[in-house]
């Protein structure tokens, strides 16, 4: 369970995200897949950021599973994984293995066991037979695959998504889509995906949506979808604008 | 303006294997030439030839009949363009390229300002932020703007939708569509969908294998077959019943709407 309480948070200095987070709250089981909505500069990035561990809240209480997650990164490592939206600034390794093993490697795990992790994720992603190949060689979505392959090599409890389908390409995105919800279902893992493809809306079974630094919506889809029109800032997306016209229509 | 950026022959190989082989075909004004396939399929690579940056391909590239010299006749920009923001305000920001091309100092700032407004960023009230102070939608903006305002002939884009709200990427669209009356632009999309207009002209890169289509034939391609390309599914499933009309409307609910309403009255009257 993820749990923000009266959460705020904002930047000091002139960042790429000058704005203010303000009071969020809200509580988030595991078992389903959380889609964190809302525009460029919503405060959503931000809140994916506070349930990492990167930021501390400057007021309220973040917990995962319990623990803070900002002081438990500093003592035993991630309570959940985050993927970031430019795989450039996430690969350590210089080629596909050694970026797979380096979360391992510093996990302490043992030679032989990071030998089959690394195989067996590899495969898993469809990097199977570039185990040898040099990060730079890899493409965009390629680099993007091997980004959540490296975060989810370390079995993390909670995976969050930082716009992770805004660089591949729409096959991939099938192929993504498909491999975190086996993932969800064959783990016992939280899944929190940020987004802001109107296209991603359809796999999410719950929806916290935010505006402006503020949380303002709060609930399964069905529910946003029924509200719809009370929610200003959403941009409806085409599929849901497109049924509501031809039902309309005698 | 008729003249055409064309390929003739072109094989772009990377780390010695061709990733697209024998291309045929031209690039024109008027309208967007997108460049789609899957990661790794060579788009970036294409660009980056056309650009001059990589060498490693044969055959030719053509600009008004001649060789084309890139050097000073094209702007690129790459995916996320606003991690490179160098300068301390847009201003500089945009001032920057026309300042490299030794412009007199007199015409610089109101170039760059009448850029800005055209890019839908009103002068007066972005010309002395700093580029960070501005929202993701903004931001890429003044990127385009800034790599734009030198006016190349050959504008290449990759990816210049990704990482925007819907909104953003609606408005980025439109802006797009307007430069492609005086400049060639081409624009490397996993998001065809947004430009699609029934005269786009689409290179599709699969397999080491380049085929044009027009719009119009590649969202009737893709809506039969999902393996083609993956196209937005309720546009698929809309479009499903009105595959033989001859030609479908842009990926959005008001045209298929209406697209759905003249079929019927036209299946009414028969």
């Amino acid at each position: 369970m993820i749990i923000l309480d009266k959460v705020s948070f904002r930047y000091n200095e002139k960042s790429e995200t000058s704005f203010k987070l303000k009071e969020v709250s809200f509580s988030c089981p595991k078992g389903s897949i959380t889609g964190v909505i809302g525009g460029n500069g919503s405060g959503k990035s931000t809140v994916a950021r506070l349930i990492a561990g990167m930021i501390e809240p400057q007021t309220g209480i973040v917990t995962v599973d319990g623990f803070a997650p900002f002081n438990h990164t500093g003592c035993c490592g991630f309570l959940a994984g985050i993927i970031f939206q430019t795989p450039d600034n996430q690969i350590v390794g210089t080629t596909v293995a050694e970026d797979l093993a380096f979360g391992l490697e510093n996990l302490g795990v043992s030679y032989d066991e990071m030998q089959v992790r690394v195989r067996e994720t590899a495969s898993r992603f469809g990097l199977g037979d570039m185990l040898a190949t040099p990060v730079h060689y890899l493409s965009g979505g390629q680099k993007q695959l091997l980004c959540i392959a490296s975060v989810m090599i370390m079995q993390p409890s909670w995976m969050l998504f930082d716009e992770p389908t805004s660089h591949l390409d729409p096959w991939a995105r099938d192929s993504f889509w498909h491999t975190v919800k086996t993932f969800a279902r064959e783990h016992d893992i939280g899944v929190m995906v940020v987004s802001q493809l109107a296209e991603d809306l359809q796999h999410f079974e719950q929806i916290l949506a935010f505006n402006g630094g503020s949380l303002v919506f709060n609930g399964p889809i069905a529910k946003l979808r029924a509200n719809v029109e009370q929610l200003p800032w959403f941009r409806i997306p085409d599929a849901w604008k497109l049924e509501k016209i031809l039902e309309a229509r005698p | 303006m008729n003249a055409q950026l064309e390929l003739k022959n072109l094989t772009v190989s990377y780390g010695g294997k061709a990733v697209a082989e024998n291309l045929n075909g031209s690039f024109g004004f008027g309208r967007l030439n997108l460049l789609v396939g899957r990661a790794g399929s060579g788009k970036s690579s294409l660009l980056l030839a056309i650009a001059g940056f990589h060498t490693e391909f044969s055959g030719q590239i053509l600009y008004d009949g001649a060789v084309f010299q890139s050097a000073g006749n094209f702007s690129l920009t790459f995916q996320d363009p606003e991690s490179l923001f160098f300068n301390s305000s847009v201003g500089d920001e945009v001032e920057y390229s026309l300042r490299m091309r030794e412009l007199p100092e007199s015409e610089i700032t109101p170039r760059a300002q009448q850029w800005l407004q055209r890019w839908g960023l009103d002068p007066e009230n972005f010309y002395q932020r700093h580029p960070f102070e501005l929202s993701g939608g903004e931001k890429r903006r003044v990127a385009l703007a800034a790599c734009t305002v030198a006016m190349p002939p050959i504008i290449l884009l990759d990816e210049p939708l990704a990482g925007l709200d819907a909104n953003g990427q609606k408005a980025l669209a439109e802006m797009l569509n307007q430069l492609a009356y005086e400049h060639i632009v081409i624009v490397v999309t996993h998001e065809p969908e947004v430009f699609l207009q029934s005269d786009s002209s689409v290179l599709f890169l699969r397999e080491g294998q380049g085929s044009w289509f027009s719009g119009n034939e590649f969202l009737r391609q893709a809506v039969h077959d999902r393996d083609f390309y993956p196209l937005p599914r309720w546009y698929c499933h809309a479009m499903a019943p009105f595959a033989a009309a001859p030609s479908l409307p842009p990926v959005n609910a008001e045209a298929v709407a209406s697209f759905i309403a003249r079929e019927k009255k036209h299946a009414d009257q028969l």
